[in-house]
């Protein structure tokens, strides 16, 4: 869609919306911008906390860490909508040579959701 | 060939003309020939079907499958020593070659999107024979970036999806000069087994039942009573006993049994009425039964047939065929379909992936286009952009691994065959089949020789004196 394009076309959703009763764009969420920039100014920005020493990753989340390290690998192709496990395989496959221990990794917790699919699986397609 | 073989011979005429039941005759029975087959069209069959997966995952198979062949294309073209680069690491003026996918920006290209347009208050666009126009252009994707290309390649000869590898330098402007370019090229091919005798196999396609064609129903039967052999004289029959193999390249319905209204109607008023499709199948099986009692055969669905849309068709239901789904020689294979017939490997598909590249190019031959996706090393490049496909993640299971001997597609408006040779030696036959209910046409090859030549069936049309013409001319 063009730009000048743009003017015409909201002239021409409005006249719809007078006469339909429902819109797909009435679904959308309307977005207040003033009201947000009122927010982010009251928020204010919480002072570092020093204090707090990174307490150290557990086994799980340094596992967990790798293996969406994996998921972001642009060589072995696309993670949406398949497994974790079904990736490896396909690059195993096309001569890639993924790293053996995400493999034992995610065999060894293969009914955990976090560890059998990828970063995005949660959202829809 | 065969119309040599099946050529009135001298004496045998006069048996036709004797008494039935004389008893100093032999009652003469010919054997057909049954070659080694087996079907190798496994990696047409779909087992789970998941469609809630993207597209992404075909292209980024393809790339994976194809840029190990053709970098390796690229070094036996520029040398061992040419830089390969991804597009990421180009450089502005460097001379390297590039494997990547193509993608034709073409501004005709039915879109879902423009179709919403009304809104635009435009009008939809109407439907066209070919989407290319002068301003299309074509853009080189890689596993993350893609770059516009000109220069030395003819946008309209390519198509979207197809894997090549090209030779250039990029210019300031960031597009991409094209010096050169190849492709994957014919796969490998195994060598055919010498055969001592002649054997054929029958392709025809688009037989179009339930149409209106209803000259092309006598021709249909002539066909059947030739292959069964039930037509002609000893020497015809003894022909026919070497057609080893019938194979129905898709369409075997007519478009016109689609019933578009079927789906916008209320139930009610169509409660009682029946598919077109129903009587259609009837006739099919009918015409099955005659030739799967005496000649394997091959039937795969096609564009119009009642199975999947989306490539690879699965075969038919057996429960469509009740007459001829018990005898062991019907074969119901999916589209795209590839088996082995006495070591000549025979690959084809029902003509819809070569219909959608002459939709989007400028070649017009179906045997052209037919060549190019051989060359491309790819069953059908534009699926699943302009032709249905189904979601594959694993692989592509059009990339051709191996070079067939039969190359065919069905349902293209006239006959044409070829022989091409590829560097390596391999020698394909190149096949458009005729649709038969237009022209009642269908094609014989021979796998002894790898010969292919066209028969027709032309009934009562103006200037043929015979009924059944053995049309050797090519």
């Amino acid at each position: 869609m063009s730009v000048e394009n743009t003017p015409c076309l909201s002239a021409c959703l409005s006249a719809m919306t007078a006469k339909r009763a429902a819109l797909i764009t009435d679904s959308y969420k309307v977005v207040k911008r003033s009201r947000r920039e009122e927010k982010r100014e009251k928020r204010t920005p919480s002072p570092p906390q020093k204090d707090t020493e990174p307490r150290p990753l557990t086994a799980r989340e340094i596992e967990l860490q790798e293996l969406r390290q994996f998921d972001q690998d642009w060589r072995y192709g696309p993670c949406t909508g398949i497994s974790r496990l079904q990736r490896w395989e396909r690059a195993a496959q096309h001569g890639l040579n993924p790293p053996q221990e995400i493999r034992d990794m995610l065999l060894s917790a293969d009914t955990d959701p976090d560890y059998t699919h990828c970063l995005w699986s949660d959202y829809p397609l | 060939m065969f119309s040599e073989v099946s050529a009135p011979q001298e004496g045998s005429c006069s048996l036709l003309l004797c008494r039935p039941g004389s008893e100093d005759q032999e009652p003469s029975v010919f054997d057909r020939v049954k070659p080694a087959y087996s079907p190798c069209s496994e990696r047409f069959k779909l087992g789970e079907r998941s469609f809630n997966r993207q597209y992404a995952h075909i292209y980024a198979t393809r790339l994976m499958q194809m840029s190990p062949l053709l970098t390796e294309r690229a070094q036996q073209k520029w040398g061992a020593d040419v830089r390969i680069r991804k597009l990421c690491d180009l450089q502005m003026g460097e001379q390297c070659c590039i494997v990547g996918t193509l993608f034709k920006h073409m501004e005709l290209q039915p879109s879902i999107l423009k179709e919403i347009s009304e809104e635009h208050n435009l009008l939809p666009q109407p439907p066209r024979t070919r989407y290319i126009s002068d301003s299309d252009e074509l853009i080189l994707e890689d596993e993350l970036q893609r770059i516009k290309l000109e220069g030395n390649i003819d946008v309209d000869k390519f198509v979207t999806g197809s894997v090549i590898a090209i030779y250039g330098a990029e210019k300031n402007d960031g597009k991409f000069t094209v010096d050169d370019f190849c492709t994957a090229d014919l796969p490998p091919q195994t060598p055919r087994t010498t055969l001592s005798s002649d054997r054929f196999v029958l392709l025809l396609s688009g037989l179009g039942l339930g149409g209106s064609h209803a000259d092309s129903m006598l021709a249909l039967q002539l066909l059947v009573d030739m292959v069964t052999g039930h037509l002609g004289d000893q020497g015809e029959q003894s022909g026919a006993s070497t057609i080893s193999r019938v194979l129905l390249a898709g369409n075997l319905l007519s478009q016109s049994t689609q019933d578009k209204d079927a789906s916008t109607k209320a139930k009610y008023l169509t409660k009682k009425t029946q598919a077109g499709t129903v009587d259609a199948m009837r006739l099919l099986d009918e015409m099955l039964m005659q030739l799967v009692s005496s000649v394997p055969v091959d039937v795969m669905p096609g564009q119009y047939d009642p199975t999947n849309y989306t490539l690879p068709q699965q075969p038919l239901h057996h429960c469509m065929f009740p007459l001829s789904s018990t005898y062991p020689t019907l074969l119901l294979a999916s589209n795209p379909h590839q088996a082995t017939l006495d070591g000549v490997r025979i690959l084809g598909t029902s003509g819809q992936n070569v219909k959608d590249i002459q939709k989007y190019s400028s070649m017009d031959s179906h045997l052209e286009i037919l060549e190019n996706t051989l060359r491309l090393r790819h069953l059908a490049p534009t699926a699943p952009d302009t032709l249905g496909c189904y979601p594959f993640y694993l692989k592509d299971p059009f990339i051709l691994e191996e070079c067939p001997h039969v190359y065919f597609s069905g349902n293209a408006p006239s006959y044409q065959a070829k022989r091409i040779t590829g560097a390596e030696g391999q020698e394909v036959l190149l096949v458009a089949i005729p649709e038969f209910s237009s022209t009642q046409t269908a094609c014989l090859i021979n796998l002894r020789t790898l010969e292919c030549e066209p028969i027709r069936f032309s009934s009562f049309s103006a200037g043929d004196d015979e009924e059944s013409e053995m049309n050797i001319s090519h």
